[in-house]
């Protein structure tokens, strides 16, 4: 029996917390602080933190923030956004963060996850990977927080991330961010079959089952986002986790 | 009761400052070398993560090294974690230093031949732990589970001397403990619930 990755994912923006529906319409949640202690108390088992801030790529990891969310943080985090270098993954492993996904970096920065797996190790290392229908219809891959289109056919790109060393795939679905309508069980089989790292699948939870449809789908993680911070069907904000593990 | 925290220049303790202060009831005291333990102090954790061979030659050069000996015959309790666990002992595969000494053995890379599918290098994520051959007072002995983060592990000289194994490459110690010395491998910083039910055990002992 294996115990099951529920990951929640916590966005941040200009150092709030903040929900997004589909990547877009980010709304003002909370304290990202006060998000992490809750997660703590309620036993969660790994904890992805995503700064979406527009200033993200400029900037870079804003680490005053970070070393804060880290020290606050009783479980092993995650980090994505805005990570360009190999100097800045070093720093946010030293300050606490176990993974690092990257996103925009896969395109905009070649032979960054390289580099960041021989000197971390590629389990430390993240392909996140946003995709959603491009205008022919067909799914692609996209950065820049689903802005920009990175061409090619979309499993041959994630096949390349891992060649290069990515340890795990954050498998997130645009169109279903927010919705809990789902996972996109289809994806989730096509890439976990052809891939020999773990597939995280993210957007579209809504309840127990929806996870459990996306391990069956051959994910070996779930992540959600909505589902842990608001509570429906208003959409209230409310910090919560699952009453029960989830088996396999 | 007071906690001192062996500051080295590894890695992030906030973690494991804010779980002892808010969840264990104890007050940290960052102790960076220069000065001398102060005197009340019962318990003392070298935390740490990076390379062997490296903190082991801090240690020796800040004068910690002698400092933890004379707080170990006074009696104190000592707790190392992660890379602070393998340096009590007396070497490592990771560099030419020497360790403290204070356990007999030495600290080994995980081979390769022993990991089972799907197993990997470093050994990353959570794992069951169970204890060995003594009895404990810490709650949920049954399902306890601990967050790892390791390419190395401790293979100390005395097998009375292994306090917790877990199932990786094969099995390998997960914690050892010899009279008040303990060594845990795992992040009890980051392990939340378990984590704290392990330091409170720690802290209990006297």
């Amino acid at each position: 029996m294996r115990r099951v990755r529920v990951i929640p994912v916590l966005l941040i923006a200009d150092g709030k917390l903040v929900k997004t529906e589909r990547f877009k319409k980010p709304k003002y949640v909370g304290d990202p602080i006060n998000a992490i202690r809750i997660f703590n108390d309620k036993g969660v088992d790994e904890l992805a933190v995503c700064d979406i801030s527009k200033d993200r790529f400029s900037r870079g990891p804003d680490m005053r923030l970070l070393e804060k969310l880290a020290s606050e943080a009783f479980m092993p985090m995650a980090y994505g956004g805005g990570i360009s270098t190999l100097d800045q993954g070093m720093a946010l492993i030293t300050s606490g963060f176990e993974k690092l996904a990257i996103n925009t970096g896969l395109v905009e920065h070649p032979g960054l996850v390289t580099q960041l797996s021989a000197r971390l190790g590629s389990q430390s290392v993240v392909a996140s990977v946003d995709y959603r229908k491009g205008w022919m219809g067909g799914l692609q891959q996209f950065t820049h927080s689903g802005g920009t289109r990175v061409r090619g056919d979309l499993v041959t790109l994630i096949k390349g991330w891992v060649d290069e060393g990515a340890g795990e795939v954050w498998l997130n679905c645009i169109e279903r961010e927010a919705t809990y309508t789902g996972y996109d069980l289809q994806m989730i089989e096509r890439v976990s079959k052809v891939l020999p790292v773990p597939v995280v699948g993210i957007g579209g939870a809504g309840k127990v089952e929806d996870m459990q449809a996306a391990i069956d789908a051959g994910a070996s993680a779930v992540a959600a986002g909505a589902m842990f911070v608001y509570q429906r069907p208003h959409n209230a904000v409310l910090i919560s986790y699952l009453k029960e593990e989830i088996f396999v | 009761m007071t906690v001192a925290i062996i500051n080295y220049g590894v890695g992030n303790v906030g973690s494991l400052v804010n779980m002892l202060e808010r969840k264990c009831g104890a007050q940290c005291e960052i102790f960076e070398g220069g000065g001398i333990l102060n005197e009340g102090i019962t318990h003392c954790i070298l935390p740490g993560v990076g390379h062997f061979g490296f903190a082991a030659e801090e240690l020796r050069k800040s004068g910690l090294h002698s400092q933890l000996k004379s707080f170990l015959e006074t009696g104190g309790q000592l707790l190392g974690i992660c890379l602070g666990a393998q340096l009590l002992l007396e070497s490592s595969e990771e560099g030419d230093a020497d360790g403290l000494g204070f356990i007999s053995g030495h600290v080994k890379k995980f081979h390769e031949g022993h990991l089972s599918q799907g197993e990997c290098i470093p050994h990353m994520g959570w794992s069951d732990v169970q204890l060995v051959g003594r009895k404990s007072d810490m709650k949920g002995d049954n399902s306890m589970r601990f967050y790892f983060v390791h390419s190395y592990h401790m293979v100390p000289q005395d097998r009375n001397d292994v306090f917790m194994t877990a199932d990786f490459a094969g099995g390998f110690t997960a914690a050892v403990k010899r009279g008040n010395v303990t060594g845990v491998q795992f992040h009890p910083e980051k392990s939340h619930a378990f984590g704290i039910a392990f330091l409170k055990s720690w802290l209990s002992e006297s």
